[in-house]
């Protein structure tokens, strides 16, 4: 069996992560969005080593070592990690994501890729009872509005300990 | 008869394919995804798979390929409520029907914690019907068995693809004549044992636990509901109780012969403190005269030291009126194709088992 995912027809999606279709047919090309609030993606952790990086403007090869690749990792953005048990659904690769708030991260994030935002959060914009999200070694304090600061420097976790039978 | 039979599982999607030699499953499809309802629609042959992972949510799966490839699209989601830290969110999606033929392209999806959703474009997008979901009576919902109330049951009527019935539990069973537009409390007639003496017929409060139509007969509707077995030979306005049907009057599913609205099949259990099969015993009850006499059905089922319980989307009869499926709690698949004469079993270890489609 294949799977095919991340090819949402979702324009009319109601939710916290508005109503823009995510378009990205394909898992391993990095798209950021248009509007330049996410300003780089760093490709590392591609499954296909497909560095690739769409602007809205131009095509960068963010290959390592790379022009391009250096001056999109320059930039001072968190760092947005997903983990193993998720990434089975939904592969991405870490990304950054400009934003004041790990909620505001996340909700620019999930605007352009709306199926992962279901799985991270529920459509009241909550985080999802088992998944969790450490900034740096700290977890966030506020599940219901995501309202935890972050810096430029930061690392954000996502993740989820699987339980049950 | 059917060749093929879709066992939606704790632990996946299971296909089973009639062949020369029996009938046989691969691995499933989904693996550990647990699936909460699935749907082969016959217009299209489209299969739809809603999956509740307890970590992630509930997901949505569509199939255009007989379950080669599957294509995920949003399940869905109750609307935002501003400042309100309780808004709903969706719980399970419980039960996924077709519209009419004249109706391409529409699915109802009745869920947890109690909203009627419609695709219009075949599950690429759903919205909430808010009609039935503003009902002040809504309040009066109540959970039965989760921590919410549920729509389990969605009857759309073969004359008249507008006429809607569901059962919800608990809040009784409900219709609608305009595709959804407005809806109205009905059910009258149900008793619940439960609820103190002056509330027992109160219709808002029912636990219908599943309602289901003769095919080709729709005003026939028969209700296991959580205090026994009931009747309606009026689209479900009103019910009439059979009591005394041995061995037990308490179950989940309910399976109705679509050309003889008289026969319908349940899978009786130890009420209700117990749920698994009296003393042991493994049976189906078959009614063929409209709940006048009741046969027990046991040939090829366990007599002894049986616990499985029938959950209400797992006891289905095909087209012909013949062929039976049966998929218990402890991961027993069983088969009839004489109308529940004799059951074969498919498999004695699958993972607890929701529902059971022949497509």
């Amino acid at each position: 069996m294949r799977y095919i995912r991340g090819n949402p027809v979702a324009a009319q999606t109601a939710g916290p992560f508005g109503t823009t279709a995510a378009t990205r047919a394909n898992n391993n090309m990095c798209r950021p969005n248009r509007n330049k609030t996410v300003l780089a993606w760093t490709c590392r952790f591609s499954p296909v080593n497909d560095f690739r990086c769409a602007t809205g403007r131009e095509t960068l090869d963010l290959t390592p070592g790379s022009a391009a690749s250096y001056r999109a990792t320059e930039v001072a953005l968190p760092r947005v990690t997903f983990g193993s048990n998720l990434q089975r659904h939904m592969p991405r690769p870490t990304i950054q994501v400009e934003g004041a708030t790990v909620g505001d991260v996340l909700r620019t994030m999930f605007q352009e890729d709306v199926l992962l935002g279901t799985y991270v959060l529920d459509e009241q914009g909550r985080l999802r009872k088992h998944v969790n999200i450490f900034i740096n070694n700290a977890s966030v304090k506020d599940r219901l509005r995501l309202g935890d600061a972050c810096q430029p420097s930061d690392e954000i976790y996502v993740f989820q300990a699987l339980s049950g039978g | 008869m059917a060749s093929t039979l879709l066992v939606g599982t704790r632990k996946g999607l299971f296909t089973y394919r009639k062949n020369g030699a029996g009938w046989h499953a691969g691995p499933p499809d989904f693996l550990a995804g647990p699936v909460t309802s699935l749907l082969k629609d016959p217009r299209d042959g489209a299969i739809y798979v809603a999956l509740s992972h307890g970590h992630f949510g509930c997901k949505f799966h569509r199939s255009d390929d007989d379950g080669a490839t599957w294509t995920e699209f949003p399940a869905p989601a109750y609307p935002v409520v501003e400042g309100d830290d309780k808004g709903a969110a969706l719980d399970m999606i419980w039960s996924m029907v077709p519209g009419g033929p004249d109706q391409p392209g529409l699915i109802w999806a009745g869920t947890l914690p109690g909203g009627l959703f419609r695709s219009d474009n075949r599950g690429e997008t759903w919205g909430l019907v808010t009609s039935l979901w503003e009902r002040e009576e809504r309040a009066k919902w109540f959970g039965g068995g989760y921590d919410h109330p549920g729509i389990h049951s969605i009857c759309v009527d073969p004359r008249d693809s507008a006429k809607l019935t569901l059962g919800v539990s608990c809040g009784g069973v409900w219709k609608s004549d305009d595709t959804g537009a407005t809806w109205r409390q009905a059910g009258q007639g149900l008793r619940s044992d439960y609820l103190p003496p002056d509330l027992a017929y109160d219709p808002v409060s029912q636990d219908p636990h599943f309602i289901a139509a003769s095919a080709n007969h729709p005003d026939r509707i028969w209700c296991q509901h959580h205090n026994g077995i009931f009747v309606s030979s009026d689209a479900g306005e009103t019910f009439a109780e059979i009591r005394d049907v041995k061995p037990s009057v308490f179950g989940f599913g309910v399976a109705v012969h679509p050309d003889d609205p008289d026969t319908a099949w349940f899978a009786p259990a130890q009420k209700d403190e117990f749920r698994v099969p009296v003393d042991g015993k493994m049976v189906v009850t078959r009614t063929r005269d409209g709940g006048k006499t009741f046969e027990s059905l046991d040939k090829g089922l366990p007599q002894t030291a049986s616990y499985d319980l029938i959950y209400r989307h797992a006891l289905v009869v095909n087209g012909d009126g013949k062929q039976l499926a049966m998929g218990s709690t402890t991961g027993n698949l069983w088969l009839s194709e004489n109308g529940g004469d004799d059951w074969a079993q498919l498999s004695g270890h699958l993972p607890p088992i929701a529902q059971v489609a022949f497509v």
